[in-house]
């Protein structure tokens, strides 16, 4: 049975934090999308060089595992510490998997002699997934942080986590974000 | 299972069904460029599910909330947009 809540309400300052970085996304896609205009053949072509494939799985990991953290924080609210450990450890998991798939496929455009360097499609490509996958790794160590807090809870510290709902709010932000990178990136041009 | 749970799986299927949609839209558009349009429209509102349902923004202040729409149909537009300009 429920016995007390655990997560405190998110600190305002998150959410300030989420706009900003947002907006800064923002300003990205719109710099690409101009850069896109200007040379619509080659940017067609060059994404055409992506793994679909690859690209929608991404999508999936993410959205299973920001599901998963989001039903964690759900047990956690009702004071399941146990079950929000494990439903937090299992986000964790299916989100790793995107590290090896995006690595996979950087491993295979190096190999196909593709760089940053190649053409701005990719120069772009290489900017906007590393800078997302920057924010991925951060993620990845919330989580981690976020699971040892729920442990140390299960052991019976009784203080409110304030940062918990504040570290799933991180974690969905790079769900978020990924969810406008892949169509720009993965899926304009028609097939 | 609580109808938080309920809300929150039935928010992972709608997602999940709108990715395979977009990468079905993209694989039998015939080159169309409308379909782009469909495809941004679906990532719109994909990002305020996540928004409402896994971050909880519905319970932000107003000119938050509507940021944060601003944001996600003003990106799909400007991309959608720009592709049609452009071709």
């Amino acid at each position: 049975m429920p016995d007390t809540q655990i997560a405190a309400p998110p600190p305002p300052g998150i959410w300030t934090f989420i706009a900003a970085d947002c907006a800064g996304f923002g300003i990205f896609f719109a710099v690409f999308m101009s850069e896109r205009m200007n040379n619509p053949v080659l940017f067609d072509k060059s994404a055409r060089l992506l793994d679909l494939r690859l690209g929608l799985t991404n999508t999936l990991i993410l959205i299973s595992s920001s599901w998963l953290v989001a039903m964690a924080l759900s047990a956690a609210d009702a004071g399941r510490v146990r079950k929000a450990k494990l439903l937090m450890m299992g986000g964790l998991a299916v989100g790793s998997c995107f590290a090896v798939l995006k690595m996979t496929e950087y491993a295979h455009k190096f190999a196909a002699g593709i760089t940053p360097t190649t053409n701005d499609f990719f120069s772009f490509y290489f900017i906007l997934t590393g800078v997302h996958f920057l924010h991925y790794l951060i993620g990845l160590v919330v989580l981690i942080a976020m699971i040892l807090a729920l442990h140390r809870q299960g052991n019976g510290a009784s203080e409110r986590i304030p940062w918990l709902e504040a570290g799933g709010i991180y974690w969905h932000m790079v769900d978020l974000l990924w969810l406008f990178l892949f169509p720009m990136l993965y899926l304009l041009p028609l097939r | 299972m609580s109808s938080s749970e309920n809300r929150l799986i039935g928010a992972w299927a709608l997602l999940i069904a709108a990715s395979l949609s977009s990468f079905w839209t993209n694989s039998h558009s015939g080159g169309q460029v409308k379909a782009v349009a469909v495809i941004m429209a679906i990532a719109a509102i994909k990002v305020v599910v996540v928004l409402h349902r896994f971050m909880g923004a519905g319970r932000l202040a107003l000119p938050m909330r509507l940021y944060f729409y601003v944001w996600s149909f003003g990106c799909a537009a400007m991309i959608a947009g720009a592709v049609g300009f452009s071709g």
